[in-house]
């Protein structure tokens, strides 16, 4: 089943008084369980894409399907409700609330919505990620890596369908990242798509397939599989 | 089982992240709302002392003759006329006079009232004020102390010779249209010359039957010709109240400068910890906030900050009013006046609004920051 469909996006900025092309008539498919990257040099419009799928901006032209569901007009507010509900992020700078514990960043976006998802599920995901043991830590008691785990488990806290990551390594060292990877795999057992940005060539190691974006579209050189293509 | 995170506790915590700075900005506030509760309390203070100490005349209406028409007194028939017009209202037709009294080998210059109806403007602190006065003489408290005099003696002067029938109450102010302290009041017969009286004076129950008892002698005695001037001590008081008023605005003005101040330092620590945390509220833009959910956020800490800053604010200022009553001959009717609360009351609204006015923009800014630019920054 497909987890996420770009149809002919385009997304152009205005740049002073230019206007630029951050994306150029793509088409992605992404399935349900499948981890992609996306690699590209800086500039190239890979974070832009990431967006788009993450429904935190809008695409000039085209549409954007997430979880089923054509996301192209919806309105700011309803945007932010599906985001809640389908997507996960997983920034490179972990962006963890210094003021709550590992336990409490991961329970953070349940405060915005309904959900009665009690403390038993943080705990299980922080457990998941090998934090078992530092639930009650803040976040200036915890490594990079130990915190970029605990970003992953507060990405899975709404049950995701789509799990957006953008350089989760970049900070990270050797090892720590290839614990985070393992971790960011994992999470597609349970049917949750991963969408990497990465500059790093390690991430491509995971993945079950890698999109190339140069300069807005997507490079020829990489659209080995019948999912990618400059064309739909 | 923890709670689950809450928009409130988020904010709370928030808070606490840089301590010394949220307690700056509660100090601005409790400064703010001190200065100007314990202002308006004060001028409020002054106003009531004021108010008590001359409250009583505000009641009575003087009635002179109209000097400028040519009249020097108030004949017989014009005081009927006045009697009748506020009937009702107590009223005494005075004749005034100075001189000397003595008794025992000493002797006092005082102030000679005559009049038939004393106890429409004198009260008696020993002996009773007769309701018709024909014998004997009331005299004021200085009067008494100085001749050493008792209701029973006897008291010697330029009209007479009287025995004491009571002694005058001592007035609390210095605006009276007579005054009690010097005063021997004796029967008009002793003064009266049938040329008229020097004033009459009408003491109605409030300022409002005053007032009403001053139209009913300007529209009736002064119908054709100005015969008499008729002067409501009342307006004095409007006009002391009016400055009180004016003082009390003035003060509380002070105060909301101070309050401005203190709004301003949280809207710049407000705007501070906005920038600080521009990813972190991108993040939770990101993963379902709504821009509302931002706003309650960011307001939930300042109407936090106004709050702990106001009770502190109103704390301090109950202690400042508690030293006013135990370091100051301040009495308790005035300090726990209901204005005093009502003054520790509206600062502490005004502190606590002032607090979310300021939060306002930081609130309205992080929830239209674009989370894509915050995120990436």
């Amino acid at each position: 089943m497909t987890a996420v469909e770009l149809i002919g996006v385009t997304k152009e900025y205005e740049s002073g008084d230019r206007r630029v092309t951050a994306l150029d008539d793509i088409n992605v498919t992404v399935d349900e369980g499948e981890f992609v990257s996306v690699i590209g040099p800086s500039g190239s419009g890979k974070s832009t894409m990431l967006n788009l799928i993450g429904l935190l901006d809008r695409p000039t032209s085209g549409r954007v399907v997430v979880g089923g569901v054509d996301a192209t007009d919806m309105s700011e507010s309803r945007r932010t409700e599906k985001r809640g509900e389908v997507i996960g992020f997983v920034f490179q700078d972990f962006y963890l609330l210094p003021n709550l514990t590992a336990e409490e960043n991961v329970r953070m976006p349940t405060a915005f919505n309904k959900s009665r998802v009690d403390s038993g599920r943080a705990r299980e995901l922080l457990g998941r990620v090998g934090l078992g043991d530092r639930v009650d830590h803040y976040p200036n008691e915890l490594s990079g890596g130990q915190k970029q785990r605990v970003a992953i488990a507060r990405s899975l806290i709404n049950s995701p369908e789509v799990l957006l990551t953008d350089e989760p390594t970049g900070n990270l060292d050797l090892d720590t990242s290839e614990r985070i990877l393992g971790e960011i795999s994992k999470v597609r057992e349970t049917g949750v798509s991963v969408i990497a940005v990465t500059h790093d060539p390690m991430v491509e190691e995971y993945a079950d397939r890698t999109v190339e974006l140069v300069d807005g579209r997507l490079s020829d050189s990489r659209s080995d599989t019948a999912r990618v293509g400059g064309e739909p | 089982m923890n709670p689950k995170p809450t928009l409130v506790g988020m904010a709370v915590r928030n808070l606490t992240r840089s301590r010394f700075r949220s307690g700056l900005a509660c100090a601005g506030i409790a400064i703010g709302v001190f200065a100007i509760a314990a202002l308006g309390i004060f001028g409020n203070v002054l106003a009531v002392e004021a108010t008590s100490t001359i409250g009583e005349i505000g009641s009575e209406v003087v009635v002179t003759p109209n000097g400028e028409e040519g009249y020097t007194s108030i004949p017989e028939t014009v005081v009927d006329e006045i009697e009748r017009a506020t009937s009702g209202t107590p009223s005494a037709a005075i004749l005034t006079a100075s001189g000397l009294a003595a008794s025992r080998g000493e002797t006092a210059s005082v102030t000679f009232y005559g009049t038939e109806n004393p106890g429409a403007v004198f009260e008696a602190s020993e002996g009773s004020l007769p309701r018709v006065f024909r014998t004997g003489a009331a005299v004021g408290s200085e009067v008494a102390e100085r001749l050493s005099l008792r209701v029973g003696d006897r008291i010697e002067t330029e009209v007479g010779s009287y025995r004491i029938v009571a002694v005058l109450q001592g007035s609390e102010t210095q605006i009276s249209p007579v005054s009690p302290d010097e005063a021997v009041v004796v029967p008009e017969t002793a003064l009266g010359t049938g040329g008229g009286y020097d004033q009459v004076v009408l003491s109605g129950e409030s300022g409002g039957g005053a007032s009403e008892a001053a139209d009913a002698v300007r529209e009736t005695v002064n119908a054709r010709e100005n015969r008499v001037t008729v002067f409501e001590l009342s307006s004095v008081v409007e006009e002391i109240d009016d400055f009180f008023s004016l003082l009390s605005g003035f003060l509380i003005s002070l105060g909301a400068i101070s309050l401005i101040v203190a709004g301003v330092s949280i809207l710049n620590v407000m705007m501070m910890s906005v920038v600080e945390r521009r990813g972190e509220i991108g993040v939770m833009r990101a993963v379902g906030g709504q821009r509302g959910d931002v706003v309650r956020i960011i307001l939930i800490e300042a109407v936090a900050l106004g709050v702990v800053g106001s009770v502190f604010g109103v704390a301090l200022t109950s202690i400042a009013v508690a030293a006013l009553y135990y370091l100051t001959p301040v009495g308790a009717s005035a300090v726990f006046d209901p204005g005093t609360f009502f003054y520790l009351g509206t600062a502490f609204g005004v502190g606590v609004a002032v607090s979310v006015l300021s939060g306002i923009y930081p609130a309205w800014s992080a929830a239209n920051e674009d989370p894509v630019d915050a995120i990436r920054d």
